[in-house]
């Protein structure tokens, strides 16, 4: 499904990322752990096609496609899906008419008819139930004074809605309390099967005890230095990552 | 010179028909007005507007003949569930209003057939060269008294239409809103230039909102790339009375607004906002004084615009608390989108503040769209234009949604949303 070699990415002239190779099949999750800093966020933002790194080498290829070639709409048009460490605040865009726009520019991609409003209700009305989220929110601007917790739930809300191949969740625990990640867990573990993809980013364990990965990435430094099962992230919990940044430098 | 006095005294021959103190307060003005001249870029307040084409053209009178407006450019106008009044070329036209049942505590005239009311003051120690040239020349308007305790049934909706055959044309119109002790009216005006022509139209405005009354104005200004716009706009309030306005301007060579409130009673609240779109060479001003001259009362300005290509924008707002004026709570707030490098945003707000028990704020913000509210979009499968599109409307809405007739915002934002596909 998203094939990433030999990867190479610089953000204003500071190389971050320094030869990645990673290889997800349909249905895998995979999670990349790392301190702050180690460029974790820089993958998932160069797969979801931000114009704010340069990619200096290297290639991913996404199913049929050269990812790279593509606009961050025709990513997600083809199922990419971000969850946004830092999602951002859209004052005065509802997130309905939002989610609407989103949900039917896919659907017209996938050549579907698009859903009418009611349509479009219902479905929003079930997710809305699923991640235990007031339908307030429906009225709401974009993230605008959403709390932290409440704008992971959205990022999670859309990703259910859009129902995408491969979802990155960029350090989607974070800030968030047990309750809250239970649910989070909950809407991503009803939701893997055979074909859909996650590569989940953070740097705490604790995440991974709710969701399950089958490959684990460590990286330090721009580079993956160990991959491995899901014992890894409990090594990582116990030992720390220097032990691996020793045997790196 | 635009108007010269052989001009003026053609323009006199026209009316012949008015009293003699209305000719003499006309001829006053226009003296004054040859003394002051149009106003220059050394004027402070005139620093980024250019005048040079005004000022160069001589511009005609409508020749009184007004062109055949059809129902149906009236209708693609109309708002559902109001009263419509229609003037064109500032003369009210009676066969395409639509006043059936309205009360008879609302009175709706012609202004220039009450001069009276019109309360001419002389052209003494006025100069303002727009507002001499307007009493000297003013032929069209309105005038609409609402009685007191009267309570808004339907909104009135006026039509100002603008319809010139021919190039050079020039408008002077004032217009009369005064409110009765303890009644409410919104009153919804559009001003609609038809006709792509080169023309100039200057307006003032006299409006009085008395004792526990409530007005909501909203202006919708609708101009072209020929078409220079000048407004000059007076409201005085008195205790507990509130004025809400919104200025809606869309296009137009050159469009200024001086908007002045005076806010002459106490517990009284003011809320002004505008909305600016303008593209090509578009060039829109507001310029505004609140002056607090009694404890106690609020005033909001809100004034955003959106600017593309070539196109500049001013934003010049005072706000003023006399010393007497105590417990003033003021917030004045003017934010900008440039959509082009070309584009240019002048902002300055100020503040006079003579009280010291007072809350007052401005603030003024301009940028370009959020980068990261793009990709934010377009992650999820938005496209471009659409992301772009979705963040200018929502940049829009805070003034739109101040609007609380629920058609009128919907045909704004249909207005926008034309504007943005330009």
């Amino acid at each position: 499904m998203l094939e990433i070699k030999n990867l190479h990415a610089s953000v204003e002239g500071n190389q971050i990322l320094k030869g990645i190779d990673i290889t997800i099949k349909p249905g895998e999750i995979h999670a990349i752990m790392g301190l702050n800093g180690s460029g974790k966020s820089t993958l998932a933002n160069v797969i979801s096609g931000s114009d704010k790194y340069d990619v200096t080498k290297g290639e991913i290829q996404y199913n049929d496609s050269n990812l790279l070639d593509l606009s961050p709409e025709e990513r997600a048009l083809q199922g990419i899906f971000m969850s946004f460490q830092y999602p951002a605040v859209i004052t005065g865009v509802n997130n309905t008419y939002f989610l609407k726009a989103a949900l039917n520019a896919k659907r017209k991609y996938q050549g579907k008819i698009e859903l009418d409003a009611i349509d479009f209700m219902t479905l929003i009305k079930e997710n809305l139930k699923k991640l235990e989220m007031d339908e307030s929110y429906l009225r709401r601007s974009v993230n605008a004074g959403f709390s932290g917790g409440e704008k992971k739930r959205n990022e999670i809300l859309q990703m259910i809605t859009l129902e995408p191949k491969l979802a990155i969740l960029d350090e989607t625990d974070s800030g968030l309390d047990i309750d809250a990640l239970k649910i989070i867990a909950k809407g991503v573990n009803d939701y893997r099967n055979a074909d859909r993809s996650f590569l989940v980013i953070t740097h705490y364990q604790r995440l991974l005890n709710y969701i399950q990965p089958d490959v684990i990435h460590v990286m330090i430094d721009g580079k993956i230095v160990k991959t491995g099962g899901k014992g890894l992230a409990l090594t990582l919990e116990e030992k720390g990552y220097r032990w691996l940044g020793e045997k790196v430098s | 010179m635009s108007v010269t006095k052989s001009n003026f005294n053609a323009f006199l021959q026209t009316h012949n028909s008015e009293s003699e103190t209305i000719r003499e307060l006309r001829k006053n003005a226009f003296d004054e007005f040859l003394l002051v001249g149009y106003p220059t870029k050394r004027n402070e307040n005139w620093r980024y507007a250019n005048l040079t084409t005004l000022s160069k053209i001589e511009y005609q009178f409508p020749n009184g003949e007004t062109s055949k407006i059809n129902r149906e450019t009236i209708n693609s106008h109309s708002i559902d569930n109001s009263f419509r009044i229609v003037f064109i070329n500032g003369i009210f036209d009676a066969e395409l209003s639509l006043l059936d049942s309205i009360s008879e505590r609302i009175i709706i005239k012609n202004i220039t057939d009450n001069f009276n009311d019109l309360n001419q003051s002389s052209a003494k120690n006025e100069t303002n060269p727009f507002i001499l040239l307007n009493k000297a020349f003013v032929a069209g308007g309105y005038c609409i008294v609402i009685d007191s305790n009267y309570i808004k049934d339907k909104p009135l909706h006026i039509l100002n239409i603008i319809s010139d055959e021919e190039d050079d044309i020039q408008h002077h119109h004032y217009n009369l809103i005064k409110i009765g002790k303890n009644s409410q009216i919104s009153i919804i005006e559009e001003n609609v230039n038809t006709n792509q022509k080169e023309s100039f139209k200057n307006t003032v405005y006299n409006i009085q909102v008395d004792e526990d009354s409530t007005l909501s104005h909203i202006l919708v200004q609708k101009n072209h790339t020929k078409s220079k716009d000048i407004n000059h706009i007076f409201v005085e309030q008195q205790d507990n009375s509130t004025y809400k306005t919104q200025l809606i301007n869309i296009g137009g060579e050159l469009v200024r607004n001086d908007i002045n409130v005076q806010i002459n009673g106490e517990n009284c609240s003011a809320d002004i906002s505008g909305l600016g779109l303008l593209t090509g060479k578009d060039h829109i001003e507001n310029y505004t004084v609140v002056s607090h001259n009694k404890p106690n009362s609020n005033s909001h300005q809100l004034f955003k615009y959106i600017l593309n290509e070539s196109s500049e924008g001013v934003f010049n707002g005072l706000v003023t608390v006399q010393p007497n004026a105590q417990k003033t709570d003021s917030q004045q707030t003017n934010k900008n989108i440039l959509l082009s490098k070309k584009a240019l945003m002048n902002s300055n707000p100020q503040l006079e503040i003579y009280a010291d028990d007072v809350k007052c704020s401005h603030g003024s913000a301009t940028g370009e769209l959020d980068e990261d509210a793009i990709f934010y979009l377009r992650s999820r499968g938005i496209d471009l234009m659409t992301a772009k599109s979705l963040l200018i409307e929502g940049f829009a809405k805070e003034v739109i949604d101040k609007i609380k007739i629920d058609s009128v915002k919907e045909k704004l934002n249909i207005e926008l949303i034309k504007w943005l596909a330009k």
